[in-house]
């Protein structure tokens, strides 16, 4: 059946899915904004922790970059955590719960160093787009 | 009987000199047997609005036409063959052309729209042609197939500025999966549009058979003698409707979307860049256009949804049976259609399509889009490999965008 063009602009002018490179800083900060669009975070931090385990498969760790530290937590339901280096540089993909100051992973591997390289590149970009989008946002 | 039904219809002008003369060609048929075309020339206004008063397999009342006796060899060069020995000519001041509905059409005259105009034995199947290769390059053939997908027409602008539009359907029969027809005017677009993938069988007399040489395939094009029956009513096009059922019912075949994507595109030719929010923007203004787009996003598959997967596998140790099937259609078991979202910072785009050999290649993404009115905007992505983070932070810091 036919669909009318102006829902075919709100289907695809809808708020999708955002993934962001951002740094400690950056998570915290772009987080308030998480209820208008969804965000999904890249972040590339030193080991600073042991990983224990907690309730419910839980392996929990923390995360630093400069003096910004993130308690971050992942669940292994459907696969285990890899043998994480503290002191290497980790590259977590997640969300931030702002409330419980926690960022749950949904993936963590080491990061290779073209990763390291380009890193602050990507904060950038994702920090320009993210600008203009909240600003768009608030002139609306 | 008054009424007639038009099985044929060409519409193209020729600068006449000193003035702009537009002709308009259409077949019609009144019987099994005799059919006649018919020439209308004039001024533009005319010509344009009696083409747009009917279409093919209308039926129409032609009163005061001018009869006049073909030379077969010219005539017959660019219109269908007939077997009559004239042809009927009409003109503004003299001759008046009625359109009548559906409804008031003799069934004896409907039935005849699927009645194909040659001896319906009298076709090459798709594996004939394929097997005679180059020798019937430049032949005009008559063909029996089903058809397997229809393309969005594509829209171009000629050398001399006109407006040209081309689509592209596939069609396969019992000894071909998967066989291309062009079609590059109006109306047969129109009636392509109108069919109905793996359900729909044609009789197509007169196509023009090419080789093409960039693909190093063989391929069909609608000319202006061509005349389709959609779904013919005969005992040849039955055995083709009982093999695409049972086809179906196997789920040996690959879904429509994933035949166009094989479409002819040269990854290496496709240079832009677009953030998903750049590609939506795009697609929302060149909407209605129906334009294919590519480009390449970098980006991150933020779903890969494997239970929705429409993935049918072959097994890689090979059994028995398969050992029988030549490779080529062992390759029809064997097929993937996997749907992926693709995000980044600015946003995500759903749905895109990932078919086998793509999917196997995996991560990083060139993309077609084109936005489709059913589905909002659709995405097939074509390559998919690892993106070289400094390849993707260089084309992004290398905007206009003030990243400083």
């Amino acid at each position: 059946q036919e669909i009318s063009s102006s829902q075919v602009k709100t289907k695809i002018k809808k708020n999708s899915l955002r993934i962001l490179s951002a740094v400690i800083q950056s998570v915290r900060h772009w987080s308030q904004y998480a209820y208008k669009t969804a965000l999904l975070f890249e972040v590339l931090g030193t080991l600073d922790s042991a990983v224990t385990s907690g309730a419910y498969g839980a392996k929990n760790f923390l995360l630093r970059d400069g003096k910004e530290t993130l308690p971050c937590v992942f669940y292994e339901i459907d696969r285990e955590l890899p043998r994480l280096i503290r002191g290497r540089v980790h590259r977590c993909m997640g969300t931030y719960d702002a409330k419980r100051n926690i960022f749950k992973c949904v993936s963590v591997r080491p990061a290779t160093a073209q990763e390291q390289n380009t890193f602050q590149d990507f904060v950038k970009i994702a920090d320009v787009e993210m600008t203009a989008y909240v600003k768009t946002m608030n002139e609306m | 009987t008054p009424c007639l039904f038009i099985i044929n219809y060409y519409y193209y002008y020729f600068p006449d000199i000193g003035t702009e003369r537009y002709t308009f060609n259409f077949t019609i048929r009144d019987s099994p047997t005799y059919f006649i075309n018919v020439q209308s020339w004039g001024r533009e206004e005319y010509i344009r609005s009696l083409s747009e008063s009917f279409r093919v397999g209308d039926c129409v009342t032609i009163q005061n036409p001018l009869i006049q006796s073909k030379e077969a060899e010219r005539e017959e060069k660019f219109n269908p063959v007939t077997p009559s020995g004239y042809k009927l000519l009409l003109s503004e001041n003299h001759s008046v052309v009625k359109t009548s509905s559906c409804y008031d059409t003799d069934t004896r005259l409907l039935s005849l729209l699927h009645l194909p105009v040659k001896n319906p034995q009298d076709y090459y199947s798709l594996g004939d042609i394929v097997a005679n290769g180059q020798s019937l390059h430049g032949r005009v053939l008559n063909l029996l197939a089903a058809v397997m997908a229809v393309g969005e027409p594509k829209y171009f602008m000629t050398s001399d500025k006109r407006k040209g539009q081309r689509c592209e359907v596939k069609l396969y029969d019992e000894t071909e999966r998967s066989f291309p027809i062009l079609c590059w005017d109006n109306e047969s677009i129109q009636l392509a549009q109108s069919w109905i993938p793996q359900e729909t069988v044609i009789f197509a007399s007169d196509v023009r058979i090419n080789f093409d040489k960039f693909r190093n395939c063989m391929t069909a094009t609608v000319i202006s003698k061509t005349i389709i029956t959609t779904n013919p009513e005969t005992a040849e096009a039955n055995v083709l409707f009982s093999f695409i059922k049972e086809t179906a019912q196997a789920g040996a075949l690959p879904s429509p979307v994933k035949e166009l994507a094989n479409e002819t595109i040269n990854l290496e030719a496709v240079v832009d860049v677009y953030t998903v929010e750049q590609l939506k923007e795009k697609a929302l203004q060149s909407e209605g256009k129906l334009e294919p787009l590519h480009g390449i996003i970098y980006g991150y598959i933020s779903t890969l949804d494997i239970d929705e997967t429409t993935a049918c596998l072959e097994s890689s140790n090979t059994c028995t049976f398969c050992s029988d099937v030549p490779p080529e259609a062992r390759a029809t078991f064997a097929s993937f259609d996997i749907l992926v979202d693709v995000t980044d910072h600015t946003g995500t785009l759903h749905s895109c399509y990932l078919s086998d050999c793509v999917a196997e290649e995996t991560l990083g993404c060139t993309v077609t889009s084109s936005p489709n009115w059913r589905s909002g905007l659709k995405v097939n992505l074509l390559s998919c490999k690892l993106a070289d983070p400094v390849e993707a932070s260089q084309s992004f810091l290398g905007r206009d965008w003030n990243y400083s």
